[in-house]
């Protein structure tokens, strides 16, 4: 007992088997609160759209006597406060402390904070429901401090402050968004029904329109008065609003609180940036590049240690294949592409991580974290439960009724056939469905911006549907404990055990701040420790309806002492703490604070963006290749150029040649002596406009010391598999930069392809070329054909593919290539990345490629490359591979042991191919095909799959007969990392790892280049595909990963601030030349960098 | 020399004669109607869309037709009639079969095979039979007659894999124009439009989906004095507050939309319904019964109507997806109110010509040829729907009735409806051509 109010133990837990958390039974802590939900003809889910959406906790310590209390919102049952005695015991204080609010529904969420500054936690209780509006009014509580029996009294002091109004609200915010002092108030408000139409008439005339019950509201603190300033302060206030969170922080550190607004719906979520002057901007389209769908409850905080606070939003996306198959329908690009034009932007259903860049720019990478499927979540909560140093996740999930299925939408309605009776009908249907409960998640933090998920390790046990939820020490004893509001099920208390486990140490810090602000909301303390850093900021009211511990908290790990401590607090003022003690909790005071608040780093970026020196042809192109093949993996099309470099008019300066895409012709650009570029107009280009340049190469084809430029087709969009716009084209050059085709320089190769590098392979001095094949068009995944061209040295090229290896002829879909000497004897080799493909080697022999694969890798790559870079990185003689791939921030995922796989064969046999794309989902491959779509594809499974259950737990031999399944063609993919191969001394190659934010985003291209010339390989790695399919959603996370080498194969990422890259948009090709960077990215947009 | 020439005819008639002795039992239209109704509550299940509900309704009945036309000479062989009708091969030892039930089982047997959940059907099926021992079938007469419904149903299934609609997953998925006036996807659901290669399946009357294509629609314009803007404010002065209770109440009867989507927050339901094509099948039973037509006439005339459905749905669909015409509610919402809403759910496809008036008119044109033009009748098909039954004088009105509840209910302009009932009278006659015998207009 007493070690407990010691608060640290130093002993290494017994039995390292026992959970982190420990769920206390209501028997011993006496919280016997449960948001019990009666339904009935007025009380229903039809009734009120968020009947279902559950209460909130809020933990503080509201009688002054070190032991965080708890209050506890009901919908529809009475709230509670319960006064923390100790040891895990609490005490029912509700009728005493005057604190029940209004009997009967709906309260939502309940939030504490020191309103009229006196020292003393007031309570604010939120209310909405269909319900009318006397009863809709909020209520503060505000705290008259203790009787004689320690029990802490309140007076309903609603009116007093100016807050007696009616709303629909989902939680309010108390913090000094105008830093003068005293704490304002943000009014997370609903609309209590669902708008269903979201056209742009009406989308534009609700917009306009002003709501103050259900659109969200920003209240100034003017002397204990609380005045309206929504309008001024650029909060947008319309009854499109369905907010169920705020995340308040100073999200671009510039001392002033900003705030993220998750919306339900489609309605987008809020990246509110206070401008320092009263007012906000909605920053989010700018900053971020997609939100969850239906937002639920956030958190911001800083995750991964840089300083910079991260946000994080819940959705409902579940984790397993079955629920997910009982979900979907089919892809709407049509209904998607109306949300956009509305102004709603890009949402997908998924809990997203945005991690800060630093630069007004969020990666988003929720599914490289691995916590981005956690189905109908509602409360997540970044803390360190296991006090290692990171934060550590809880979310709270839960859906109480199933009828987000698809055989509900489908099939209910057999029931509901007569109008006159349907609402009743519809009630006993919905009331008859099981109440299904799911676990709630704990994921422990890596350290490395990953999260493992340990929720059964660390004592979630128990199913239930938890909505609100809060962290506090409650027992004092150095650890935080959790506390969770459940529907139809007591509230669960767990208690944290980390404390007697292991053997980390903490530091707790209580805040007094000055004037009204005396919990320090606002305040921004930085830890330091060797070379590792923390950071926290005080803002209680988080996660979802709830409000969480005052009182700071940092799990120090293994470190006895915090070698320094910064705080900044809302006013601006500073102070620094050297060497601190732990195991302890630590009271700063504001008043102590007298040095200015650090000015904030400029960093000096490497690179800054300059103007394009070349103009490109913009295209509106709005292809959607899904329209052709619904059932192809990643769009291939792209409406952009390619970029390639030579001198094409001999004198000595670099030009170059942006290619053809969208019926806009390639163009030639002359550079001139003052480094401008002047396009040269080229007929011949001119009549080939309208096929699509995959690559370009410029070499002396015909052997008269010019330079010629072969251009390789390729594309998908609308060609025919054997349209003769997919031949390639061979421009032979007068030397002066006039080009013209010739037409019988090259066989017959009508296949889309995707590179043309140049070698000589059969060692007679002429340049020859190997052409990959990417695609055919409309019958993905069905391999092109690639191409090994041998040059007569008078620019005349013989198809040889066939001599030199038959394999190559239709290896598969290849995305790059490289010539490289792989064994030492002097003669270019061939190596071979592509979209299911291993990365291949062919050892030349002159006359014969053989492929050598297993001579250089241990084991098959089989991945998803889009590129390829093949140098010598570490200097020591043996050619070294990086080669880009989709990434580790996916939906997919693959290994050795669980690959992905594409099986394919035209199925029911109508003409065209039938694509399935399976992968692992719990240790069990599933088709990822929704049941739709797989009916949308193959008209004969409606009868297979009469219902969506029917459906949701097939595997492929569930789908097709064992006779549809011969003959059938498979891919595998076992590795969808972009990784670095370095050649040890036998010239094998062995995978290095890459920083982590290499696998933010697919990779399409590598440059390599010494930027800070220090003799050393570096890096720049640019990708992205905004056309994805809706159910991976678009990959933006990349805006130009700088990788800084060490010339044996190790990198270090550098920052987007450092590096100055900000680079939005698909990248497909780069250009280095004269110093500056060029990128060609989609709708033909075309940006430069400079160091 | 008599008695050869009694052996020589319809080996339906010479089946008889070898059957047992005893009285066979018989059906009636109502067992024909059943077929039919079961399919109808099936494909409400399955939620099957409009044009593909008349496909299945055309290949099933035609099952039945042939083996009716085999063993009633007054029946004629849709071979040389129907589109690449095919010559169906006969079972070669036949005998002891009651060609009712085999028609009867045929429809059955064939959509099982074609209705996704025609698992169902079977159902239905076993329980018929059941029914058939209990009149007096016996079950030699089951069985050869089921063996022979089989046969004939499997050669009808083939003649409707053929048809090029399995051919449709490969053609590009529909793309929105995107210019003024033009298809948008309509609320709650905005579903993706619904069949939008039906006009590239084969037709059994139609020489092509362009036979009958209907005038042009009144071009789209935003300018306060054309044409199309007038009809705008037609539609949302009209199907607004305008309707009287019984205009409201016909909107409702004929409306008819298997999938009307509603919206709870995040709990969305479809709301079912029959589909147009469902109805007038159901229309035709109530005809038949009351007429009291004989088994095989019965057989007729709902093939006949069905054909007319498929054939209707095939030029109708043709005409939306060629015109991509913008619905009332779209344009009403964009350009004059955006608050307004139509009585009825716009069902998800494009707006020119009007559906249900062209299969309105075909079924009326066709069931006027069987059974005349002032065939009163009590329709109570959507009684199960909570919507009481209506009385019609003639099947002209009911079609009428059913085209202007269109533009009442705010999902059709006038000139789609009018257009729609031309080219129904167009297809219905074409059928009867056909049907009688004429293999020219």
């Amino acid at each position: 007992m007493l070690m407990l109010f010691a608060g640290c133990n130093h002993e290494p837990s017994a039995n390292s088997q026992q959970p982190l958390f420990k769920l206390l039974q209501p028997e011993q802590t006496h919280v016997e609160f449960a948001n019990t939900l009666t339904e009935g003809l007025n009380t229903n889910v039809l009734m009120y759209e968020y009947f279902y959406n559950g209460g909130g906790v809020a933990v503080g310590d509201l009688n002054g006597d070190g032991l965080q209390d708890l209050y506890f919102t009901g919908n529809m049952t009475d709230n509670k406060l319960y006064l923390n005695q100790g040891n895990m015991q609490f005490k029912d204080i509700t009728a005493d402390a005057g604190v029940a609010g209004r009997p009967g529904p709906w309260k939502t969420g309940v939030t504490m904070a020191d309103v009229n500054g006196d020292g003393k936690l007031d309570i604010y209780i939120c209310y909405s429901g269909k319900v009318r509006a006397g009863k809709r009014v909020n209520q503060l509580f505000i705290n008259q401090g203790n009787n004689a029996a320690g029990v802490p009294m309140f007076k309903d002091q609603t009116a007093d402050f100016g807050l007696d109004f009616p709303s629909f609200s989902t939680q309010a915010y108390f913090f000094d968004y105008d830093r003068d002092g005293d704490l304002d108030l943000l009014l997370i408000n609903h609309n209590p029904g669902r708008i269903s139409i979201m056209d742009d008439a009406f989308v534009k005339e609700m917009s306009a329109k002003r709501d103050n019950e259900s659109g969200i509201r920003l209240l100034r603190n003017d002397n204990n008065h609380f005045t309206d300033v929504t309008v001024g302060a650029g909060i947008i206030n319309t009854p499109l609003s369905y907010g169920l969170a705020a995340g308040i922080a100073d999200i671009n550190g510039d001392g002033w609180p900003d705030i993220y607004v998750s919306n339900d719906y489609s309605i987008p979520d809020r990246l509110y940036i206070n401008n320092g002057k009263g007012s906000f901007a909605d920053e989010l389209q700018k900053q971020i590049g997609h939100s969850s769908f239906y937002s639920m409850g956030n958190d911001v905080a800083d995750i991964n240690n840089d300083g910079k606070p991260d946000i994080y939003t819940l959705d409902m996306l579940p984790e397993d294949n079955k629920r997910q198959k009982l979900l979907f329908g089919i892809d709407n690009y049509e209904a998607f592409d109306l949300n956009l034009r509305v102004g709603f932007y890009y949402q997908y259903m998924r809990n997203m991580l945005q991690i800060n860049n630093g630069n007004n720019s969020f990666s988003e990478i929720g599914q490289l974290a691995g916590i981005s499927n956690t189905d109908w979540s509602w409360s997540p909560l970044f803390a360190d439960y296991d006090n290692d140093g990171w934060k550590d996740l809880f979310v709270s999930n839960g859906y109480t009724r199933d009828y987000t299925n698809m055989d509900f939408l489908k099939f209910m309605g057999d029931n509901l056939k007569d109008r006159r009776v349907m609402r009743q009908d519809l009630l006993d249907i919905v009331s008859q469905m099981p109440s299904s409960q799911m676990k709630s998640y704990l994921f422990k933090n890596n350290g490395n911006t990953t999260f493992t998920n340990t929720s059964e390790q660390w004592g979630i046990t128990m199913p239930s549907n938890s909505n609100g939820a809060a962290y506090a020490d409650l027992d004092n004893d150095g650890d935080l404990d959790l506390v969770v509001n459940n529907i139809n099920q007591p509230a669960f208390v767990y208690e944290n055990q980390a404390a007697k486990q292991n053997d980390n140490h903490y530091l707790s810090i209580k805040l007094n701040g000055n004037g009204a602000n005396t919990q320090g909301v606002g305040a921004k303390v930085s830890i330091y420790s060797g070379n590792k850093t923390q950071y926290l900021e005080q803002m209680p009211n988080r996660g979802y309806q709830s409000t969480v511990s005052a009182v700071l908290h940092f799990g120090l790990g293994k470190d006895k002492q915090v070698d320094s401590l910064r705080i900044t607090w809302q006013s601006g003022k500073s102070q620094v703490l050297q060497k601190i003690k732990v195991d302890k909790q630590l009271v700063l005071n504001e008043k102590d604070a007298t040095a200015a608040s650090p000015a904030q780093k400029q960093i000096n970026p490497i690179f800054k963006e300059v103007p394009a020196p070349i103009a490109g042809s913009e295209s509106d192109n709005t292809t959607n290749d899904f329209k052709r093949q619904p059932l192809m993996v990643n769009s291939i099309s792209f409406s952009g150029s390619i970029l390639t470099k030579g001198d094409a008019n001999g004198d000595g300066l670099e030009d170059i040649y942006t290619g053809a895409h969208d019926g806009k012709a390639g163009v030639l650009y002359l550079q001139q002596k003052d480094g401008k570029f002047i396009s040269k107009a080229v007929p011949a280009f001119e009549a080939d406009k309208n096929s699509t340049d995959a690559a370009a190469l410029f070499f002396d084809a015909n052997g008269d010391g010019k330079p010629d430029l072969y251009v390789a087709s390729g594309g998908y969009a609308d060609y025919k598999p054997d349209d003769v716009l997919l031949q390639d084209r061979l421009y032979l050059n007068d030397g002066k930069g006039n080009f013209n085709k010739t037409n019988n320089a090259l066989p017959k190769m009508i296949s889309s392809k995707s590179c043309v590098k140049a070698a000589d392979i059969n060692g007679d001095g002429f340049p020859d070329l190997f052409v990959g094949g990417r695609v055919i068009p409309g019958q993905y995944p069905e391999a092109p054909e690639s191409y090994i061209l041998i040059n007569d040295g008078k620019g005349h090229f013989t198809n040889e593919t066939a001599k030199y290896n038959p394999a190559l002829k239709n290896i598969g879909m290849v995305t790059d290539a490289a010539w490289v000497d792989m064994n030492g004897d002097k003669k270019p080799d061939l190596v071979l990345a592509g979209e299911w493909m291993p990365i291949t080697v062919f050892e030349n022999s002159g006359t014969k490629l053989t492929d050598a694969t297993t001579k250089y890798f241990d084991k098959k790559y089989a991945g998803w490359w889009n590129c390829l870079q093949v140098s010598d990185i570490n200097h020591d003689g043996h050619p070294d591979v990086i080669a880009g791939n989709i990434g580790l921030n996916t939906q997919c995922k693959a290994s050795d042991a669980e690959p992905a796989e594409m099986f394919y064969k035209d199925f029911d046999d109508n003409g065209s191919v039938d694509p399935m794309l399976c992968f692992y989902i719990q240790h069990k491959s599933y088709p990822f095909v929704s049941r739709d779509e797989l009916l949308d594809q193959m008209s004969v499974m409606r009868g297979r799959f009469p219902d969506y259950k029917s459906y949701a737990d097939a595997t492929i031999d569930k789908i097709f007969t064992a006779e549809e399944m011969k003959d059938v063609k498979k891919l595998t993919a076992n590795e969808l990392a972009t990784a670095c191969f370095i050649s040890n001394a036998q010239g094998k190659l062995k995978q290095a790892v890459l920083p982590l934010q290499a696998q933010y985003s697919p990779v399409f291209t590598i440059t390599s280049f010494d930027y800070d010339h220090d003799g050393k390989e570096d890096l720049l790695l640019c990708g992205n595909i905004n056309k994805a399919r809706i159910r991976f959603g678009k990959y933006d996370a990349n805006y130009g990963v700088l990788l800084k080498g060490d010339g044996r194969g190790n990198y270090q990422y550098i920052n987007q601030q450092q590096s100055g890259f900000s680079i939005r948009g698909d990248v497909r090709s780069v250009l280095p030349l004269n110093n500056v960077l060029l990128f060609a990215l989609d709708k033909g947009k075309l940006k430069a960098y400079k160091q | 020399m008599k008695k050869l020439l009694m052996l020589i005819p319809a080996c339906g008639l010479f089946a008889m004669i070898s059957c047992s002795p005893k009285k066979q039992p018989e059906l009636t239209n109502q067992d024909v109607s059943k077929v039919i109704g079961h399919m109808t509550s099936v494909m409400i299940h399955d939620v099957t869309n409009p044009p593909l509900a008349a496909r299945f309704f055309a290949y099933t009945c035609l099952a039945g037709y042939e083996v009716v036309a085999e063993n009633d000479k007054q029946i004629h062989s849709m071979r040389g009639v129907l589109n690449q009708y095919p010559d169906i091969k006969h079972p070669k030892q036949n005998t002891g079969y009651n060609y009712q039930l085999s028609a009867v089982l045929a429809m059955f047997e064939t959509s099982a095979r074609l209705l996704p959940s025609g698992t169902l059907m079977l159902g239905y099926e076993s329980s018929f039979i059941d029914s058939c021992k209990n009149i007096g079938f016996n079950s030699e007469v089951i069985d050869s007659s089921k063996s022979y419904a089989k046969t004939i149903s499997k050669q009808i299934l083939a003649y409707a894999k053929a048809d090029g609609y399995r051919k449709i997953n490969n053609y590009p998925r529909y793309k929105l124009k995107q210019t003024p006036g033009s298809w948008d996807l309509t609320p709650p659901a905005y579903m993706l439009p619904v069949e939008p290669y039906f006009n590239t399946i084969r037709p059994m009357t139609l020489d092509s989906a362009a036979q009958f294509v209907p005038d042009a629609p009144i071009p789209f314009s935003t300018d306060k004095n054309s044409a199309f803007y007038k009809y705008l404010q037609m539609s949302y002065a009209k199907s607004g507050n305008a309707l009287k209770q019984e205009e409201k109440d016909i909107a409702n009867f004929w409306d008819c939309n298997p999938f009307a989507v509603q919206n709870d927050g995040h709990m969305l339901i479809g709301l079912k319904k029959i589909s147009p094509g469902a109805h007038w099948m159901g229309i035709t039973a109530i005809a038949c019964k009351q007429a009291k037509t004989g088994f095989s006439k019965t057989v007729q005339i709902n093939t006949a109507v069905a054909i007319g459905l498929l054939d209707g749905f095939i030029c109708c669909w043709e005409d939306k997806y060629r015109t991509n015409r913008i619905r009332p509610e779209t344009a009403i919402r964009r350009y004059i109110d955006p608050h307004w809403k139509p009585l009825l759910q716009t069902p998800p496809f494009p707006e020119y010509i009007s559906g249900h008036s062209v299969v309105s008119t075909t079924a009326a044109v066709i069931l006027t040829h069987y059974l005349g033009d002032k065939f009163k009748y009590t329709d109570d098909v959507e009684v199960n729907y909570g919507i009481p039954p209506r009385h019609f004088s003639s099947f002209t009105q009911a079609a009428k009735e059913a085209a202007i509840s269109r533009f009442w209910g705010g999902i059709h302009f006038m000139d789609a409806i009018d257009n729609g009932i031309v080219q129904g009278n167009k297809v219905g006659n074409l059928v009867v051509a056909k049907m009688s015998g004429q293999r020219k207009l």
